[in-house]
């Protein structure tokens, strides 16, 4: 095999890169290196946080319906003419403006979400003085980070009011009685009406378990295959098309792979965790788990052929470096920034890490596909605790955090991508990079990754076995085969349970 | 005997005694009650919770011996323990050798400013965070763009799985950890070893010995608390790796990398199951007990104290 590497300079800018995250980490947080969180989709290595590039962890999470998220909800958005009714202020059955009392809110995310929220506490105390909010805000930049944390606090019998999750813990705090449905109050207020309009269905959709609406979203990610512009043009390969598919891409990641040594350069470097992995599934039609996702669906052939196709990307075609692991930092962000791959895989999370590191010689596309063009969502949302004594003013604050404002400003800190498509569609998120308008219009045919209750009992034993299939300790059809047997004894003690 | 109590009486009884107890119990109070409350605490919840179902979110409901039951029937436990094994055994053995070996050669005659720079240099890697080191040495150890293989390459060896082989990854972490730990043992050895009087050496030199019997029949001896020292603390930690595994490859690829703490932590923060959880923590916790005292024990036929 060649001898592929990375000059020194490369080592050194590759260095220079994390040293000056870890710097910023150290800090404190990094505004703006670190990315908040966006919730679900970034993944996230525990540990993750401190690469000038966060990478996505674990993401995420799912929906409830399962393929049908976008027939579902289509409802809601009609129903309200979006651009009409009024804002924020106070419903009809809000709580008076002089009401005293305290908000526990738990949420989560880098310095720039901390800030954001603040901000929109800071406006809601301008309509409600004499509210306190206690902002148990945590610094981690997953779902994964923070549902211990919740956990731990709820066992310890400290139950917020609201609290931020992302999709994964969904099915988990509604099986377990944690918070309530909300159809009461976006029904019963102008305000929650506007916001829903605005709101694609499908993000509406992910938070939807038996028929009822348990989070408000307020922002999301998703994958898309981001490409090295400088590198296609060098090169004279002609930038990927909106309906490629896995042999355009294949083609492609063929001809970008080129040199040895020093000049090595790989196709495209394998988004290697759970939610990254996922669109391999969607695009071939089909998924981890069956459509209810009360089964493990691992044995489908499909499943088979997606995950061949990504084992043959390292170890047959030899167009992407080995994975190296389920890497806690993300490899790929950096290795990308120094051109040396033409391709990988993110949702938008990284973007704001690239321009700060004046890297701007990228696009992004949509996945290639198989036998379909579905793409993945993960979604983060508010929802107000069950316990909670204050649920009227809770929903208050959530329309403050989930305003245009506070949307707007999240937006412009650049994580992840903002749930109001009135947003997501204005001038200061489509500016970079030139093809943004795809974040949002993915969701046209997508789904949300797969969360039911043991969304990390899946995540694991699914990412354990790809560690084995893509270090050859097991065959692709051994290693499913295996997975397959131990996810569908997990999703039965689910159902038991 | 009755005149030595009677003797002894007034003065234990004195108020100046009494008032000398107490002072001593208010001393050791924080410390006792800190260690009541998080450390003997947490075990006895612990060994509580391992008899239960719980999940954290609803109340715990009692199992009796399930937990332990499904211990000796979960395969991956099996693996996770070998792992654990591998990893202690190689790495206490390494840090401990190295460290000594490095404190040996550093405590000989060096000038001064090349002796702190290398006592720095080699314990500058305990200062940093073991997270981060780990993130710069995953970036080091990848197997088609690290500076390792780059490098190996130039003397033709082949590109090396560091991180994602299951007979590499233990090895890879072994590294990391005596890179990183091997300071700290170096440090307690020097100052094991300044203890050592010279005339010992002097003495032994004019009756011939060569180094090696100076350093076996002299050195070790003397250092044998400093060692035990060592190797106690080494097992422990070496026994709750987390860290450097979760960074660089969060247990696999498989379970190949995966130690027991980071499979307790799985089971009781990700999988919720903190009645399991509970059971192997213990399991863990009764291990290092017996193997601390096996310790001990076996110390007294090696182990001089001045």
């Amino acid at each position: 095999m060649e001898n592929q590497s990375v000059r020194r300079r490369d080592f050194l800018r590759l260095t220079s890169l994390t040293a000056g995250s870890l710097l910023v980490a150290a800090c404190g947080g990094g505004a703006s290196t670190t990315p908040p969180a966006a919730p679900t989709s970034a993944p996230a290595a525990p540990t993750a946080a401190p690469t000038a590039v966060p990478k996505p962890t674990a993401a995420p999470a799912a929906p409830t319906t399962a393929p049908a998220a976008a027939t579902t909800a289509p409802a809601a958005a009609t129903a309200v003419p979006a651009a009409t009714t009024a804002p924020a202020a106070a419903a009809a059955g809000a709580p008076p403006t002089n009401t005293t009392a305290t908000l526990t809110v738990f949420d989560f995310g880098g310095e720039a979400d901390k800030k954001i929220y603040a901000d929109a506490h800071a406006r809601f105390k301008r309509k409600y003085p004499n509210v306190t909010i206690e902002d148990n805000f945590v610094p981690v930049t997953t779902w994964s980070e923070f549902s211990n944390k919740v956990a731990t606090d709820v066992a310890a019998g400290h139950v917020p009011d609201l609290i931020n999750i992302a999709i994964e813990g969904t099915r988990l705090v509604v099986k377990k009685g944690l918070i309530v449905p909300l159809d009461e109050y976006i029904n019963n207020d102008p305000g929650g009406k506007e916001l829903i309009a605005d709101v694609a269905p499908a993000l509406i959709d992910a938070f939807k378990v038996d028929g009822k609406i348990w989070q408000i979203p307020h922002s999301w990610n998703n994958m898309l295959i981001y490409y090295n512009t400088k590198l296609f043009k060098d090169a004279n390969i002609d930038t990927p098309k909106d309906t490629w598919t896995w042999d355009d891409f294949l083609a492609t990641a063929k001809k970008l792979t080129t040199g040895s040594g020093d000049n090595k350069i790989y196709g495209f470097g394998i988004p290697f965790f759970n939610f990254g992995l996922t669109p391999w599934f969607l695009t071939n039609s089909t998924y981890r788990l069956t459509a209810d996702w009360t089964d493990s669906n691992l044995n489908d052939p499909k499943v088979l052929e997606s995950v061949t196709f990504v084992h043959d990307l390292v170890h047959v075609h030899q167009v992407s470096p080995d994975v190296g692991g389920e890497a806690g930092v993300d490899v790929n962000a950096q290795l990308f920034a120094a051109g040396k791959l033409g391709m990988s895989g993110w949702g938008h999370w990284p973007i704001q890490g690239f321009i700060q590191n004046n890297f701007k010689d990228f696009d992004v596309q949509f996945w290639p596909r198989k036998t379909a063009a579905t793409a993945v969502h993960g979604v983060g949302g508010w929802g107000i605790a069950k316990d909670s004594s204050n649920k009227p003013l809770a929903w208050e604050l959530i329309k403050e955090l989930t305003s245009k404002e506070t949307i707007q400003a999240s937006a412009e800190a650049g994580v992840a991508i903002p749930a109001r498509r009135s947003v997501a569609e204005g001038a200061d998120f489509l500016k970079f990079p030139s093809n943004s308008k795809i974040f949002y219009g993915s969701l046209n045919d997508s789904k949300p990754v797969e969360a039911p209750a043991n969304f990390n009992e899946l995540e694991g034993i699914f990412m354990r076995y790809m560690g084995d299939i893509m270090s050859d300790a097991s065959s692709p059809e051994e290693g499913l085969q295996a997975a397959h047997q131990e996810l569908k004894a997990a999703m039965a003690r689910l159902k038991t349970g | 005997m009755a005149q030595a109590q009677a003797l002894a009486r007034p003065g234990w009884l004195s108020k100046e005694s009494q008032r000398e107890a107490l002072a001593g119990y208010l001393f050791i109070l924080p410390t006792f009650l800190g260690y009541t409350a998080f450390i003997v605490g947490p075990i006895l919840a612990a060994i509580g919770i391992s008899f239960t179902k719980y999940d954290i979110l609803s109340p715990a409901t009692f199992v009796g011996l399930d937990n332990y039951v499904r211990l000796l029937n979960d395969p991956r436990l099996r693996t996770v323990y070998s792992n654990t094994i591998f990893f202690t055994v190689f790495a206490v053995s390494l840090n401990v050798g190295v460290g000594l070996v490095l404190a040996v050669l550093l405590n000989r005659h060096l000038r001064s400013p090349i002796r702190y720079v290398l006592r720095s240099a080699y314990f500058f890697p305990v200062l940093v965070a073991l997270v981060y080191s780990s993130i710069i040495w995953q970036f080091l150890y990848q197997k088609d763009t690290g500076i390792f293989n780059y490098y190996l390459g130039l003397l033709n060896v082949a590109p090396i799985p560091w991180l994602s082989n299951r007979q590499w990854v233990l090895p890879s972490i072994i590294i990391l950890d005596v890179w990183r730990n091997a300071g700290f043992a170096m440090l307690v050895f020097l100052a094991g070893l300044q203890n050592i009087s010279q005339e010992y050496y002097e003495a032994a030199q004019l009756d011939g010995a060569n180094r090696f019997q100076l350093f076996r029949h002299i050195t070790v001896p003397l250092i044998s608390p400093t060692i035990f020292f060592n190797l106690v603390i080494y097992m422990i930690g070496a026994l709750q790796v987390f860290d450097s595994i979760m960074v660089l490859t969060k247990g696999g690829p498989g379970d190949a990398s995966r130690s027991l703490v980071i499979y307790i932590y799985e089971n009781a923060f990700q999988f919720f199951e903190m009645g399991y959880a509970s059971a192997v923590a213990i399991t863990l916790f009764v291990i290092i007990v017996i193997l601390t005292l096996i310790q001990f024990r076996l110390g007294r036929a090696w182990v001089h104290y001045g």
